[in-house]
């Protein structure tokens, strides 16, 4: 029984945090493969340890080991950021078996589309604290212990990034 | 604006916190209660809580990504695998973990009956971490213990040979290989009673401690007062320990609070027959403290002395041992390639250590102060009076750790120690472009020029040469290399006879040496390449020269010819073919003084690399450059003309 509860929390998190943590890796890499196997790496780590340890502090381990992760891979390679196409991103990884609704799914795109890319012109700190928040959902305190500042400073970069976004938002209207 | 809080502002982060909740709770009551009273702030807020809206659903919006299938069939392979005992993945650190409580657990066991009670009660840990982990502390170091007690124990039982061949001062001698029986043997060689208030004890251990400090040199007498301390502490431990031992042996004899039992009494007959006898352990504690004092007092000209003079029934042992080295020294007497052999191999040893001081310290101003300090001057005494560190061929130490060498390898011979600098044509070469394009390396080296062409000069070498010994045997040394660094060859201390006699024509000033050893050395043949860095060298002078861009893109040959064709403006007739001769030098300086050319001229046959160069021209660079120290013409007030001309 332990056992197969062992085996199912694994399983739960894969399944709970892959496309979050695919996401957040390709925020560094911008390469899905790169991506994938950082994720990859993730959860092999996950599976070295017990649960007791992670329990509570499940999300913000999976996210700091997959951001440290992340970093290693730049550094070891020294990559460049190149800023490819969001939607080949997309394009390039499997979609979800849950897809929206073709009506949806093109109001989503537009209004999606316009707004990444006001978002993927913010700096990478602002970028990342977004989707910690708002993609992983995460507190000010968890996403502070995951990038190694503050709450305070999560929230100010948080403020300044949404700010910015209003005004992109508001100009072109 | 808030009329009632005049810091909250539309742009305030508290309202971005306020839209997402992370506000504390009074904070969010007092933003609250400042957008009752602000319109503005309600609207900041209800934009603020949009824009958070449309971001979120941007980000849900995002296509899920997963892992590729083979990523996560191995994913899901790992999980599972981590499920199942004895998998890889259990081999962490929580495993070792259990493993170390499972000893732990098994060991507890023997720890409640090593620690008989804690006030009154045996000790039982409770169910808390830190009683756990004092649990396996408590048993790892008791394990630890008991390892070492059994260590010692299988070890004793696999030495026969020591025991049962009657020798106890091999036995003794085992000691110094510094493991643990081997102190647990010599405690129990010299009859030690451990007792912790031991007196004796205590005041033998401040006497080793305080004595003088030995010669780092004499490795036996720095292990004796360590080896002694170790005795004596290791005894007190071993006797604490076997005391809490067999306080709870079953069916043991009582002991006496005063005397701890040592390791062969816990072992009894386990102990060797011959090595109990050897050794007895009846020796009262003045007689232990007796046999440190000894230790300490021993004479540390060996092993052998320090521990015969502590231990007992040594006395035979020591003229047995002084029985076989006086056998082992006749019979090397009487054989003449032994003797010769071991003398050999007795100055090899020496002239290793010798070179590794050598080696040690090197750099060209020790060199220099070497030199200065020994009061050497320089000479070459001849291939027949070198010491073999002459092929070793190492650079100098410091100056009085190299007469000390000196002198202890050759006490008969006198100072001032001769030494020879080598040099060979491509580092003559180079040391005449590093003199004549800076003096700056002249000053760091702190070796005047004189001084070095001077070694040049050495009639020793002259001779040897002439006596038909390899020049580049004797030459071929370079003494700057590669890194600019000076190196120099010991050789043999000079004997009256080899001084050299200072001829009263030689040249004396540094100008004339320079002179001399110029116009000696560049008549040598050079080769091709040390031509090119020659002539590289006083283009560096701006010697303007009309072939020198010939003579730098030389790929492969140069001739006369290649120079006359390329529009050269030099005067064939300042150029000198072949050797140069007093006679076309002279030529060759009344045709510079005439038109301040350079003459520089190569030889046709450029397969034996021979050409001259007028040195006038490069002391003529010199003069502008250099200083010489120690000389006794200023170069200055020198004319090339008055230069003496080399026979």
């Amino acid at each position: 029984m332990a056992e197969s509860e062992s085996d199912n929390w694994i399983k739960e998190a894969i399944l709970a945090y892959e496309s979050q943590l695919l996401r957040y890796a390709l925020h560094f890499v911008r390469d899905p493969n790169q991506a994938r196997d950082i994720v990859q790496d993730t959860f092999l780590q996950l599976c070295r340890n017990s649960k007791p340890e992670l329990q509570e502090r499940m999300p913000q381990w999976l996210y700091t080991v997959c951001r440290n992760r992340a970093i290693d891979v730049i550094r070891k390679e020294s990559r460049v950021k190149q800023m490819p196409e969001i939607e080949n991103q997309g394009a390039a990884l499997e979609p979800a078996a849950q897809a929206p609704l073709p009506c949806q799914a093109i109001e989503a795109s537009e209004a999606a589309s316009g707004l990444m890319e006001q978002i993927a012109t913010l700096p990478d700190r602002q970028q990342e604290v977004l989707r910690l928040k708002f993609h992983g959902g995460l507190s000010y305190k968890e996403i502070a212990e995951i990038m190694e500042l503050t709450s305070t400073n999560v929230g100010f970069i948080l403020h300044t990034a949404i700010s910015k976004l209003r005004q992109q938002m508001v100009q072109p209207s | 604006m808030n009329p009632l809080d005049p810091m909250i502002k539309t742009n305030d982060p508290r309202l971005t916190d306020y839209v997402l909740g992370e506000l504390a709770p009074a904070e969010a009551a007092q933003i609250e209660a400042a957008l009752k009273s602000s319109p503005q702030l309600r609207a900041a807020v209800a934009d603020i809580r949009q824009a958070t809206q449309t971001i979120a659903n941007v980000f849900e919006t995002e296509s899920s990504l997963q892992l590729a299938p083979e990523q996560r069939t191995k994913l899901l392979a790992e999980a599972e695998s981590v499920s199942e005992p004895g998998s890889a993945a259990n081999t962490d650190v929580h495993s070792l973990a259990d493993n170390v409580t499972t000893l732990a657990d098994n060991v507890t066991t023997l720890a409640d009956n090593v620690t008989p009670t804690v006030a009154g009660e045996h000790y039982r840990p409770s169910a808390g971490s830190t009683a756990h982990w004092i649990k396996i502390a408590v048993a790892a170091g008791l394990a630890g213990l008991l390892l070492g007690v059994g260590a010692y124990y299988s070890a004793d039982s696999e030495r026969p040979s020591i025991a049962a061949s009657d020798e106890p001062m091999l036995a003794a001698d085992s000691v110094d290989d510094g493991t643990e029986e081997s102190e647990l043997q010599s405690k129990d060689h010299l009859g030690f009673n451990a007792d912790a208030d031991s007196q004796v004890e205590q005041r033998a251990i401040k006497k080793l401690k305080a004595s003088k400090p030995m010669s780092k040199t004499d490795g036996v007498a720095d292990q004796a007062i360590p080896l002694a301390v170790k005795d004596a502490e290791s005894a007190k431990l071993n006797g604490h320990l076997m005391q809490s031992l067999s306080a709870n042996q079953p069916g043991s004899a009582p002991q006496s609070p005063s005397r701890p039992p040592l390791v062969a009494d816990s072992f009894g007959d386990a102990m060797p027959p011959t090595f109990r006898e050897e050794f007895p352990k009846t020796r009262s504690r003045a007689d232990a403290g007796n046999a440190i004092h000894s230790l300490a007092e021993a004479p540390a000209e060996s092993k052998y002395h320090r521990r015969s003079s502590a231990l007992p029934n040594v006395e035979g042992k020591k003229a047995e041992a002084k029985k076989i080295e006086s056998k082992f020294t006749s019979n090397l007497a009487s054989n003449p390639a032994m003797l010769s052999k071991a003398q050999q191999s007795l100055d090899q040893s020496r002239l290793r250590s010798l070179n590794l001081k050598v080696v040690a310290q090197n750099s060209p101003s020790q060199s220099r102060q070497s030199i200065d300090q020994i009061g050497g001057d320089f000479h070459d005494s001849g291939a027949d009076e070198r010491l073999p560190i002459a092929a070793a061929a190492k650079p100098l130490a410091q100056g009085d750790t190299m007469k000390n060498e000196l002198t202890k390898r050759s006490p008969n011979a006198s100072l001032p120690v001769t030494f020879k600098l080598q040099i060979s044509d491509q580092n003559a070469k180079r040391m005449v472009q590093l003199l004549a394009s800076q003096a700056d390396p002249l000053q760091q080296r702190k070796l005047s020029f004189e001084e070095l062409i001077g070694l040049q000069k050495s009639p020793q070498v002259a001779s040897a040469n002439s006596a038909g010994e390899s020049y580049a045997e004797l030459m071929d040394e370079s003494y700057i290399d590669d890194a600019g660094r000076l190196k120099m060859e010991m050789d043999s201390p000079p004997r009256a006879d080899t001084l050299p006699k200072k001829s009263p024509s030689a040249p004396q000033t540094a100008a004339a040496l320079l002179a001399s050893e110029l116009r000696e050395h560049l008549r040598r043949p050079l080769s091709r390449n040390n031509s090119i860095a020659a002539y590289r060298g006083l283009k560096k002078q701006n010697v303007e020269t009309q072939n020198v861009e010939t003579l730098q893109d030389l790929g492969g040959s140069i001739d006369s010819d290649s120079a006359s064709a390329s529009d050269s403006p030099m005067d064939k007739s300042s150029t000198v073919s072949g050797k140069s001769t007093p006679e076309n030098q002279s030529s060759v300086r009344s045709q510079d003084a005439k038109q301040k050319l350079p003459a520089i001229k190569l030889n046709n046959e450029l397969s034996s690399g021979e050409f001259n160069f007028e040195y006038s021209q490069v002391i003529q660079q010199l003069k502008s450059n250099l200083e010489i120290r120690n000389q006794a013409v200023p170069l200055s007030k020198q004319s090339p003309a008055r230069l003496p001309v080399a026979p």
